[in-house]
């Protein structure tokens, strides 16, 4: 029965670079803003028979000071004297998988060694990363001795494959140094690895070009993967050939330092020989993720039918408390209406009395009016402008003057009304209603009774 | 994981990818199909709470509505008695015209002629009606003008009053050319409804004051 939960989240990676004469190793960890580089280490390797005890013992020396977990997962990145590229041929079959007709071109029984296709580039036939057996199973018990889990094995070429398939149309040529170490890397316009391995220094002293030149024509040709004619070189500065060797394109290699190159290819989807495979840890967080969503989901579900159904409930009962309620508040509702509807009456009814009082002043102005000869020809009354007009002298006047109606103001001049324009008026004057004096205010139960609409104002 | 995602592609395709998205359109489907008549229950209850907010409101003030009832059934007949009671103010304005005409050919004042009617809202209920009544008469006439006003059986009040001395012609000298702007009010009756107002509030006042059981 398969595990279907993943393994406790790892935190700690190792890249190392193995050189013949050197070891670079790196030591990442996950923090909360993701991979970062924690640890690095660069040791000198022996030749001969101490050289893989020696990277044994550097190894473990970096676990005991780096204090990683046990069984971290540790990738490797191997020269082309162990890890070995079959540049892409075509296969007799066509419906084979790519990388089927480079698998022919292997220097072992398929037996015998680890293989991967470089899946880099875009061309139809594919190179073939291959290991032996025995050196795989050399890394990983290297890797266990180290309490460490060898999972990936990449080829030293592929740090470059990013930077060298952006040249299209050329064929592009890699040389790598490395302390005393010089690596060759050839690779075709869509950026497949054609050729990696490792160069004497003896070999350079008499002439980078000379060494191209018997490398490249020793590649192996088919009508898709041939080497352009086309080449561009990268090489550190010192090494670039004078323009009377070497007639194509040379440019120093961007100094790149190698933990970048390293981290680079790690942090890439670029792909080595599996040794054990991690990508079904993957599926399993995918599944785990994907039904704890749903998990949440459905519960979040749950919750909110179980809260529809109180949700019923409720308003079921409130229903029926307002059913129960209902004779009670309609009553009280028509009473509402009602005392409203006859607050309104009589308030319109007591304003209208307060009017009938306007034909008062009728008989007191006639009463002020002087005596005659003094006649009156025209008066206008309302409720609060008193007009008077008519005949008189100039004593009718001041009588009117001296004589003020009760409760207006004094006499003031009346423009002559037109239908008397004609007529010598003497008489023409007007006054205004003065204002009641202020009465002291009423307390407020004695006001709340006066003012039977106040329930109108209650209203919700 | 980049790596990892590649590797996990080339062997399962995207079934692996694709099962994440078909959870979610999962949930989403049946969040879907219940999440409308969940909100419509939700809004559902707020509305009956405010209903039964305001129904307690009402039945708390109940009380003093009914207090203010009593007060206003004591005061509104007599008033009731002194404004004109139709269906339409156009009635009540024919109604209170009549009583006018008629009082002023009582009084023997000529020439009685109406105009300028106006129908105002006093309230959602009353209605001011209005009017100029324009006519001729002496000065004698205008004193029994006021009592004979005071004794009609609906109240009408004189906005404003204009005299104007004018000759007469029929009788020769001097003759009184009086306009009146008078105003009464009207309302409909009371609606039907309100009569069993009594009945039901006289059933309900025993159980009201605790109504909130």
């Amino acid at each position: 029965m398969s595990n279907r939960f993943p393994p406790p989240p790892r935190r700690h990676q190792w890249v190392v670079s193995l050189s013949p004469h050197g070891l670079l190793v790196l030591h990442f960890q996950r923090g909360w803003l993701g991979w970062k580089q924690a640890h690095s280490h660069q040791a000198a390797l022996p030749e001969g028979d101490d050289y893989l005890p020696s990277v044994q013992k550097v190894l473990k020396d970096c676990c005991r000071q780096w204090k990683t977990p046990a069984a971290s997962d540790i990738y490797w990145v191997l020269a082309g004297d162990i890890m070995g590229v079959v540049p892409p041929a075509p296969s007799a079959d066509d419906a084979t998988e790519p990388g089927a007709g480079a698998g022919a071109l292997l220097p072992f029984a398929s037996g015998a060694v680890l293989t991967q296709i470089d899946h880099f580039g875009q061309g139809a036939e594919k190179s073939l990363l291959w290991i032996h057996k025995d050196w795989a199973t050399e890394i990983a018990r290297i890797s266990n001795a180290c309490k460490l889990r060898a999972v990936e094995i990449f080829a030293r070429a592929q740090l470059f494959q990013p930077l060298c398939g952006r040249n299209k149309n050329q064929t592009s040529i890699v040389l790598e140094a490395d302390k005393d170490d010089y690596f060759l890397h050839i690779f075709a316009p869509d950026g497949a690895i054609l050729r990696s391995r490792l160069v004497d220094k003896a070999t350079l002293s008499d002439g980078l070009a000379g060494l191209l030149t018997v490398e490249l024509a020793s590649l192996p040709s088919n009508e898709e993967n041939a080497p352009a004619k086309r080449f561009k070189l990268f090489a550190p500065a010192a090494q670039l050939p004078s323009k009377a060797d070497w007639s194509h394109p040379s440019q120093a290699l961007p100094s790149t330092a190698p933990s970048a190159l390293l981290e680079q290819l790690w942090r890439s989807g670029l792909e080595g020989i599996v040794l054990e495979a991690t990508h079904h840890h993957l599926i399993q967080k995918i599944n785990l993720w994907s039904m704890v969503a749903g998990g949440v989901g459905l519960a979040i579900l749950a919750t909110l039918l179980w809260h529809d159904g109180k949700l019923e409930r409720q308003i079921e009962d409130t229903h029926e408390a307002l059913r129960k309620q209902s004779p009670k508040v309609e009553a009280a509702k028509l009473l509402k209406a009602k005392t409203m509807w006859m607050a309104d009456v009589v308030h319109a009814a007591q304003a209208l009395e307060k009017d009938t009082e306007t034909l008062a002043a009728f008989p007191q102005a006639l009463a002020v009016f002087p005596p005659p000869p003094a006649a009156l020809l025209y008066l206008r009354l309302d409720a609060k402008n008193l007009a008077l007009a008519g005949t008189g002298d100039e004593a009718a006047v001041q009588w009117l003057h001296d004589h003020p109606v009760p409760q207006y103001q004094a006499f003031t001049d009346l423009p002559v009304p037109d239908f008397l324009a004609e007529q010598s008026i003497s008489i023409h004057l007007q006054a205004t209603k003065a204002p009641p004096p202020p009465s002291p205010p009423p307390e407020a139960e004695s006001a709340a009774q006066a003012h039977p609409t106040q329930p109108e104002k209650a209203k919700p | 994981m980049k790596r990892a995602a590649q590797r996990v592609y080339r062997e399962h395709g995207i079934k692996y990818f694709a099962f994440p998205l078909v959870v979610v359109l999962l949930l989403a489907s049946l969040f879907d199909e219940h999440i409308g008549p969940y909100l419509e229950k939700r809004e559902e209850v707020v509305d009956q709470q405010l209903t039964a907010d305001n129904n307690q409101i009402l039945l708390d003030l109940n009380e003093k509505i009914a207090t203010s009832h009593k007060k206003l059934e004591e005061e509104l007949p007599p008033l009731q008695q002194k404004i004109f009671v139709h269906d339409n103010a156009q009635d009540s304005l024919q109604a209170m015209q009549g009583q006018v005409r008629q009082m002023l050919q009582t009084l023997y004042f000529d020439g009685v002629q109406f105009a300028d009617e106006q129908e105002t809202p006093v309230n959602t209920v009353a209605q001011r009606i209005a009017f100029t009544a324009h006519f001729q008469g002496v000065p004698q006439q205008l004193p029994r003008l006021q009592a004979a006003l005071a004794q009609l059986p609906q109240t009408i009040a004189i906005q404003n009053l204009e005299l104007k001395v004018v000759p007469d012609p029929q009788r020769g000298g001097q003759q009184l050319d009086i306009s009146l702007r008078l105003s009464a009010l009207h309302t409909k009756p009371m609606p039907a409804v309100f009569n069993v107002v009594a009945a039901v509030s006289a059933k309900n006042n025993r159980e009201l004051p605790n109504s909130r059981k």
